[in-house]
């Protein structure tokens, strides 16, 4: 079944409906019905086992196209308030979780629960006290449908951090070395890795290994999805003593930073003088404080920021006692600001182009 | 500055030794102002004289005129054999009664005008050497160089006196207020802003500066805000010359609060 799209949960309760009505003795039959919830334009989702003396249990279900065990625990939690709460009075409704594919990890941590499960491969397990019924049964032990969410968009903080790997590092690499490097998850490395791979971004190899990277077109259309005004945390400030004043004061600071924008990318290539100062810092307000820098209505010359991720304080270069984040960020920041921002990084693009040696790992 | 200093301030640096040359006996009486050497590159040399410490001779015209500089039209006017102005001022505080030249004894009327506001640099003033900018030039002199706030005091006087009158001149003195603001620590001007308070020299006329600082410098739309950043010639940076114009100035105002 792989590379075919994974089956819908319409399609997972008719199945579970199937897989239950193989397993129960006969003169047993098992129904899946919907009525509708107290809540305008919901629905409660019933599985009904029926006895051969007429005697019946219902599961309430909570039907699920994918589930890993970290969303699995936090969806016990939530089912856990609803049997309480639910159209039967006091007594707690028996539930099942209904999906395509269980992982092993996550059949077990849902029968930890007491919860019943049913997947769409056959694993099963089925418990209700009235009537008595237990049945288990197992299905399939890898999922029919790996990968099958390719991913969309690189504006996650994991994706970012991967192409900021991806483009750092000089190819070839496998992923899993990368991954190890640049100490990301190799999981969201192999998904990035497929999209830039899918838009002809990078080239890999028969085993897979990447051993061409368009870093510039990875940047390009990383700041379609990113935003350095509005992927980081980012506050305007006035420094009213102006740029040179702002960065020596910088060079004296203690805790850690990254300078980035249009005063990172003057160190590298020449550019019109910087008119706004962006910094990469871990806390805003001391920054802010050290650095004598004024909220003000209007006339800010700053721009301090909370990174979406740490990695803009790593592969940093030290120059005139200050230190810069990596290149590639400068680019995405610059490509993503405002005015004559997005021309300057090309501008540090073209000098990146000729001095990959510089800066690439 | 660095690199090959521009051979506009070589020349003026030049002018300026030979006006110490020619003035070598006054040099104790004489406080440089606008301090070329520290602060901000400005092509003109002014000198603030303290009359009480002026010797009776040479005389400061005939001085001058040996050293090949030419007197101008006005009083204290002068004009360097190269085209440099040096303007020669006394304080009005010193000047003796009198309404442009200043009343120098021995030295005449026309030797040097007189000026409000320059009465602070007589009192913060720091000795400092000058070395001629020309490499090929080895002079060196110790001399009396004006503070910054005696500086920003002088200033916000030559803006006060003309409000109003839409000059180009006046804007750029703006600017230069503009320039020392940013350049010197609020701390330090506000010691040399209280240090002006108490003599009795610079009392008056430092009071006034500070009235001429809230009045022209700490609103969006007041009238000395708007002389800098016409002065900048730079309307992409308007909003943030303006908004620290007033966080500069409010912060001095607030830190010589008594």
């Amino acid at each position: 079944m792989t590379g075919k799209k994974r089956i819908s949960e319409t399609a997972a309760l008719r199945l579970a409906e199937q897989i239950v009505a193989r397993s129960l003795p006969s003169g047993w039959s098992a129904k899946v019905l919907q009525a509708p919830a107290r809540s305008a334009g919901s629905r409660f989702v019933f599985l009904r086992i029926r006895t051969s003396d007429g005697d019946s249990s219902e599961f309430g279900i909570v039907a699920k196209r994918s589930l890993n065990p970290m969303a699995a625990g936090q969806l016990l939690d939530t089912m856990g308030v609803q049997a309480t709460t639910s159209q039967r009075g006091t007594k707690p409704v028996d539930l099942a979780v209904i999906a395509p594919y269980l992982s092993e990890r996550t059949r077990e941590l849902i029968a930890s629960r007491g919860v019943s499960y049913i997947d769409s491969t056959g694993n099963m397990r089925l418990q209700s006290d009235k009537p008595a019924l237990y049945i288990l049964t197992n299905g399939a032990d890898k999922d029919p449908w790996p990968d099958d969410q390719p991913l969309k968009s690189l504006r996650g903080r994991g994706a970012a951090r991967a192409l900021r790997a991806i483009v750092d590092f000089r190819p070839p690499y496998g992923v899993r070395e990368l991954a190890a490097r640049a100490n990301v998850s190799p999981a969201t490395l192999s998904r990035v890795t497929d999209l830039l791979a899918r838009d002809a971004l990078l080239t890999r190899d028969s085993r897979g290994r990447v051993n061409d990277v368009d870093w510039a077109g990875c940047l390009r259309r990383w700041s379609k999805d990113y935003e350095f005004a509005t992927s980081n945390q980012t506050t305007a400030f006035l420094a009213p003593r102006g740029l040179s004043d702002f960065t020596s004061k910088l060079a004296t600071v203690k805790w850690r930073y990254a300078l980035t924008g249009s005063l990172g990318a003057q160190s590298f290539s020449p550019i019109a003088p910087a008119r706004l100062g962006m910094l990469y810092v871990d806390d805003i307000e001391t920054a802010a404080r050290q650095l004598d820098l004024r909220e003000v209505d209007s006339g800010t010359n700053v721009l301090i920021a909370e990174p979406f991720d740490q990695v803009v304080f790593e592969r940093t270069t030290k120059r005139d006692g200050l230190t810069l984040t990596a290149p590639t960020q400068i680019v995405a920041d610059l490509l993503t600001g405002s005015g004559r921002m997005p021309a300057e990084g090309e501008e540090l693009v073209a000098w990146m182009k000729d001095n990959e040696r510089v800066w690439r790992t | 500055m660095s690199g090959v200093p521009d051979p506009l301030y070589v020349r003026a640096r030049c002018a300026l030794l030979d006006a110490f040359d020619a003035l070598e006996p006054h040099l104790d009486a004489i406080v440089l102002v606008g301090a070329q050497a520290v602060y901000l590159h400005t092509t003109d040399a002014d000198l603030a004289i303290a009359p009480g410490d002026l010797a009776d001779s040479p005389l400061i015209g005939d001085a001058l005129t040996s050293g090949g500089f030419t007197p101008r039209a006005h009083p204290g006017g002068w004009l360097s054999p190269d085209g440099i102005y040096l303007d020669v001022m006394v304080p009005d505080a010193l000047a003796g009664p009198g309404t442009r030249g200043a009343r120098l004894g021995a030295h005449g009327k026309r030797a040097a005008r007189r000026t409000k506001g320059l009465e602070a640099t007589l009192v913060d003033r720091e000795r400092r050497t000058v070395f001629a900018l020309d490499p090929t030039d080895s002079r060196a002199r110790e001399i009396w160089i004006a503070g910054p706030a005696a500086l920003i005091v002088a200033k916000l006087h030559k803006i006060g006196e003309r409000v109003g009158a839409q000059d180009r001149v006046r804007d750029k003195d703006a600017l230069d207020l503009y320039r020392l603001l940013q350049a010197v620590s609020t701390d330090q001007l506000a010691d040399g802003m209280r240090r002006l308070r108490e003599h009795p020299l610079s009392r008056d006329v430092t009071a006034t500066a500070l009235v001429t600082l809230r009045a022209l410098f700490t609103r969006r739309d007041a009238e000395g805000v708007e002389m800098t950043v016409r002065a900048a010639g730079d309307p992409e940076n308007s909003d943030v010359m303006r908004a620290s114009m007033i966080g500069l100035a409010t912060d001095l105002l607030a830190a010589t609060q008594e």
